[in-house]
């Protein structure tokens, strides 16, 4: 939880003149809102995330345990599942559009 | 008063002196065709990324489209290192523009970018391109800036608004 003090900036642009101020009763119920909308999809991000790596090494473990598995078709599962067949090498994770 | 019409024009700056939870530019000229938002700033939150969220004229309801989304709240306006990323003085630098913000034929549309080294072993880098809608054909008279996770800007984070003719 974030203990630094709520405060907000405000710059009026026609007088330049910068106001320091609290937040107001509204923006903190809304602020807690969403540290606890976050919290809630953090946690089942990272739920998610846990079940997907699971996923991928245990398919991982199976491939690895068919070396008769043709080359093409390893590679092909590999790639559609998103699971490295080269060791040490973990799929890239991009940062989505807005 | 009266701006150059032909060269950007800072209509407002300001750094922070200690940590704050958003930044708002009131009282924005209309006499502009785009605004240009440019921050050099980081996240307090205890994560890899943060994101900026935007609002205008104290806006509060569901009336903001994103790519596929649509009534939200807020706009993105870009992500940034936050507490967990590579440490100051790495940092963000969120820009986003607001096109036909004083324009009532059109909604003000937004465009924003970024680019972030946050980690050296995951996300090594990760750059933004996205942008959003409010529904409304309102000139924008202010902007608020804040973070998705309800964190702090930190201090020394910069933010500028341009106006550009």
């Amino acid at each position: 939880m974030n203990t630094e003090p709520p405060i907000a900036i405000e710059i009026d642009c026609e007088t330049g003149v910068e106001t320091v101020r609290p937040l107001t009763d509204q923006e903190i119920t809304q602020r807690n809102a969403d540290v606890a909308r976050n919290e809630a999809e953090r946690q089942a991000k990272e739920q998610q995330d846990a079940l997907e790596l699971a996923e991928r090494n245990a398919l991982a473990a199976w491939i690895a345990g068919h070396p008769d598995l043709p080359e093409a078709a390893r590679n092909a599962l590999a790639r559609a599942t998103g699971v490295s067949t080269v060791p040490g090498v973990t799929p890239g994770i991009g940062v989505p559009n807005g | 008063m009266s701006y150059p019409t032909n060269v950007p024009v800072l209509l407002a700056s300001t750094t922070l002196s200690s940590a704050a939870a958003s930044v708002t530019f009131s009282s924005i000229s209309s006499a502009f065709s785009m605004l240009d938002i440019i921050c050099v700033c980081r996240s307090s939150t205890a994560a890899q990324y943060d994101l900026m969220f935007m609002q205008f004229n104290n806006d509060t309801a569901a009336n903001y489209k994103i790519l596929n989304v649509t009534g939200l709240t807020y706009i993105n306006a870009g992500y940034m290192g936050a507490a967990n990323a590579l440490a100051s003085p790495y940092m963000s630098m969120p820009r986003v523009q607001i096109y036909a913000y004083s324009d009532s034929n059109w909604y003000a549309t937004t465009n924003g970018q970024h680019y972030t080294l946050a980690s050296s072993t995951e996300y090594t880098a990760a750059s933004y391109q996205g942008g959003g809608v409010w529904s409304n054909t309102a000139t924008v008279t202010s902007v608020k800036l804040y973070l998705q996770s309800a964190a702090n800007f930190v201090a020394n984070s910069t933010f500028r608004l341009y106006g550009i003719p």
